[in-house]
């Protein structure tokens, strides 16, 4: 499964209103909470922020990559946020982040979880690409620039 | 002379690939052919996102470790449907580039039929790097590919395969 069979426009957030790293972990967890998916929302938002504290997911080109694998989760969620004034989210380049793609997989498919990560990282490669996503103004433009 | 003797189908943790495996196991039955399952640990993606810093190390050997499970239990899985259908089956293990380590394996073996469990994207993306490792290989594989997309309908059609 790769991450064109996962994007869905309710799991996309744009703009992304929060100012700090804290608050944007939150505010992408929130998405989870009002899709109302069963699962515990607090752990899930621990559980990243734990893994944040031990390296910072956020990359270089103002792309961030909040992700964990888990029980909490049956199937592999990608939530996806756009930030046009950029967060502070510790990146390795020091810059600001503005495009969040935030992974929660289950840990019992492990292969999946690497496959959608690694395209993702593959999309960092091109700054036409991420220019045009980090001046989505809605999800359905974040869904048409993947389609193009 | 038989159309197909050789088949080998791709699995990895999705239901996709499971249904994939079910079809092939039904049409080696039913052609009597040889058939492989191949897994391939994505040791390449592993490497790649611990280059990007995407991954700690100790998440990348975590990840490692999980993902051999996986293709150890997958095989397994597929070795057991098979023989449920009294199907020999060959299973296949590799790590590296998914598509790539199927192409060698089709250049070395030379099967007949390479299967695939193919994928009902919601966004029809052009774009080159979004493409996934199953469906790489299938457009480089020197060989006839199958995709299976009615995953519902084959998993019937296996169920109710001693029947009729």
């Amino acid at each position: 499964m790769g991450i064109t069979n996962l994007l869905d426009k309710n799991f996309i957030k744009v703009p992304l209103v929060s100012k700090t790293k804290i608050d944007v972990l939150n505010e992408l967890v929130d998405i989870l909470r009002k899709n109302s998916l069963n699962v515990e929302y607090d752990k899930i938002y621990s559980k990243i922020l734990d893994r944040e504290n031990k390296l910072s997911t956020g990359l270089e080109r103002g792309v961030a990559l909040p992700h964990i694998k888990t029980d909490l989760v049956k199937k592999l969620i990608l939530v996806v946020g756009i930030s046009p004034e950029g967060i502070d989210f510790d990146a390795q380049d020091r810059g600001l982040s503005h495009i969040f793609f935030m992974m929660i997989a289950p840990a019992d498919q492990p292969s999946q979880h690497i496959e959608v990560l690694s395209e993702i990282a593959k999309t960092m490669n091109s700054e036409i690409f991420l220019k045009m996503l980090k001046s989505a103004k809605s999800a359905d433009d974040v869904l048409r620039i993947f389609e193009e | 002379m038989n159309l197909i003797n050789k088949i080998l189908v791709y699995i990895d943790d999705t239901e996709e690939s499971l249904a994939a495996g079910q079809y092939a196991i039904l049409l080696a039955k039913k052609l009597e052919a040889k058939l492989t399952a191949i897994f391939v640990i994505n040791t390449k993606a592993l490497q790649d996102l611990l280059k990007a810093k995407i991954f700690i190390s100790s998440e990348q050997q975590g990840y490692e470790h999980d993902m051999r499970e996986d293709g150890e239990r997958y095989l397994k899985l597929i070795t057991k449907m098979a023989t449920s259908k009294e199907v020999e089956i060959e299973t296949v293990l590799k790590e590296g580039i998914p598509s790539s380590e199927v192409k060698y394996w089709v250049e070395e073996n030379s099967p007949d039929l390479f299967i695939i469990g193919g994928e009902n994207h919601k966004l029809k993306s052009l774009r080159e790097e979004l493409v996934s490792e199953k469906e790489q290989a299938g457009r480089i594989v020197k060989c006839n590919v199958l995709h299976v997309k009615n995953i519902d309908k084959v998993e019937q059609l296996f169920e109710i395969s001693d029947i009729i």
